[in-house]
């Protein structure tokens, strides 16, 4: 049944104008980011080859595109995801599913493969983007799939941290709203002054990923926060049909 | 669920398809459902009546399984339905909005509703097809839910509470927004289907009722203050030549009488529970000259029960 329903999770997403768009726009945004970092690349490729610098390709314009991505991700998941429940609430279909024999968890385990299916065509275009400018450079395979698995990792922690919110709003706009706020806080815990709390910060956590380095403290990070918004989102819902 | 459960034997007793003893549903310390009691058998087509607000939304989505309650239990065919996700299978729901995904198909949505109640493969399509063929969507199944008329949609939303062949079915203000047309339609299909399965429906549309019940519980603030057979008899029109003194209670002491309406020119409408021919001797003293037995009004049951 979880296949069940992240299918139609996907297929909702598709199904209107707004997923279509913003998957587009997305996609426009990261290709132009690309070719700008190219453009840059070309012209200080001469002073890096004299000064024999070890920067590369991948440093250069794969990283800081794949940096850009993970920003738009923030942007991009809360506006797919923010009705995959807060919509079954208001349409009154949610009953349906806590009237059935259906056990919560596996209808919030479909919501949420359902998102992060729904964001893969993205994460597929950016690899096929880093995969045809290897074809003409050399680029480092082992910190290009760090970095995916990263980018992976943080999708998977923003969709559960969107269901978790859809599932406490009606209003789907209300509960992106509340994602995005969430999201940058995490994102901005890094700041100045902010030390005590970096512990949290979600661009400390990613950073690493996206020069290549896979620490388990990082690991622990996403997986934690996915699992935690994920078992939240599961008590909630069991809330709604009466739990005490 | 494809089969019919005839109905499970408690210590060589059938159990009665649903049960619901006590409930009661408590939010924020005040109680929107309270003392609860139900039963409901194959066959029956049983109405929850009440105003705006008065609970019946709160016990149709305790008796559906979709809420659980502060007290009481629900049983179906003997089982406690909150304590068995599995005894789910035996229930159907519309809710009061049609609960459709706009964005699929008729089709589609009868599939996925089919899964979530657990039916696959062939016993899926057969269900669907079977569907389809009952409630008349030939036409429209290949038709995105966004496009259907109101009175289209609520069919297939009916469609999907019936998919899995449920022993009850429970409808919450099936008829609300339809044209008159469209709300005779969705009466007759509840009709055809209601002999096979119990069927629970909420309105408060008195004509749904009279159409469709054979008994009807009124619920007000949250609370059961009548309950009423809507069955040919269950109320008799009497007129009697020497009326007992207005008020004395009389009428309402004969056995079996729990209501007396003064109706004019020596008429009364008294709510019965024993056969009319039984009440007969016990009105000789007051003259009487007519007895008729008629169906009970819901507008009179509706009047004592929130007076």
């Amino acid at each position: 049944m979880i296949r069940t329903i992240a299918t139609r999770e996907v297929r909702g997403i598709y199904a209107t104008l707004t997923g279509w768009i913003s998957l587009a726009a997305a996609q426009l945004l990261l290709a132009w980011l690309l070719f700008s970092q190219l453009e840059v690349y070309q012209k200080i490729l001469p002073d890096l080859v004299r000064t024999n610098s070890p920067l590369g390709l991948t440093d250069l314009v794969v990283s800081p595109t794949l940096s850009s991505a993970s920003l738009l991700l923030v942007v991009l998941i809360p506006l797919l995801g923010m009705g995959s429940l807060a919509e079954e609430r208001r349409s009154g279909r949610l009953q349906l599913f806590l009237s059935s024999p259906l056990p919560t968890h596996q209808l919030v385990l479909g919501k949420w493969l359902g998102l992060m299916l729904a964001m893969l065509p993205l994460l597929f275009m950016l690899l096929a983007m880093a995969v045809i400018l290897g074809l003409g450079s050399a680029l480092d395979a082992g910190r290009l799939a760090a970095a995916f698995l990263g980018l992976f990792l943080f999708t998977a922690m923003a969709a559960a941290i969107t269901l978790l919110l859809s599932s406490l709003n009606e209003q789907p706009l209300a509960a992106a709203a509340m994602a995005w706020g969430l999201l940058f806080l995490l994102w901005l815990l890094d700041a100045p002054g902010a030390s005590s709390l970096s512990l949290l910060s979600l661009k400390d956590h990613l950073a690493p990923f996206l020069q290549g380095l896979v620490r388990t403290t990082d690991l622990v990070y996403f997986i934690t926060i996915t699992a935690a918004a994920l078992g939240l989102t599961t008590h909630r819902l069991w809330r709604l049909g009466g739990g005490e | 669920m494809q089969h019919r459960a005839a109905g499970s034997i408690i210590h060589g007793m059938t159990a009665p398809l649903l049960q619901a003893t006590g409930l009661e549903r408590t939010d924020q310390g005040s109680a929107r459902l309270a003392d609860f009691d139900l039963r409901l058998e194959r066959g029956e087509v049983v109405g929850l009546l009440g105003v705006n607000g008065a609970g019946k939304s709160t016990a149709l989505a305790l008796l559906s399984g979709a809420l659980a309650p502060s007290r009481g239990r629900v049983e179906v065919l003997g089982r406690n339905l909150h304590a068995s996700p599995s005894v789910r299978h035996h229930i159907g729901l519309l809710p009061e909005r049609a609960p459709l995904y706009p964005q699929l198909t008729v089709e589609e949505n009868l599939d996925f509703a089919g899964r979530l109640r657990g039916l696959r493969g062939k016993a899926l399509s057969q269900a669907r097809n079977k569907m389809v063929e009952q409630l008349d969507l030939g036409g429209f199944q290949r038709r995105l839910c966004s496009r259907l008329s109101r009175g289209m949609a609520q069919r297939a939303a009916i469609a999907q509470a019936l998919i899995h062949s449920p022993d009850i079915l429970i409808l919450d203000e099936p008829t609300a927004g339809l044209d008159p047309a469209q709300a005779q339609e969705l009466r007759n299909l509840i009709r055809r289907v209601s002999p096979d399965c119990a069927v629970l429906l909420a309105s408060h549309i008195l004509e749904d009722m009279e159409q469709l019940c054979s008994r009807v519980v009124v619920l007000s603030r949250g609370r059961k203050v009548a309950e009423q057979s809507l069955k040919d008899g269950s109320s008799l029109r009497v007129r009697l030549g020497r009326p007992p003194e207005p008020g004395s209670g009389f009428l309402t002491a004969l056995p079996g009488v729990t209501a007396a309406t003064e109706q004019g020119d020596g008429w009364y409408l008294l709510r019965v529970q024993t056969p009319p021919e039984s009440l007969a001797p016990h009105m000789a003293a007051w003259e009487l000259q007519a007895l008729l037995p008629t169906r009970y009004s819901l507008q009179s049951l509706l009047a004592e029960a929130l007076e």
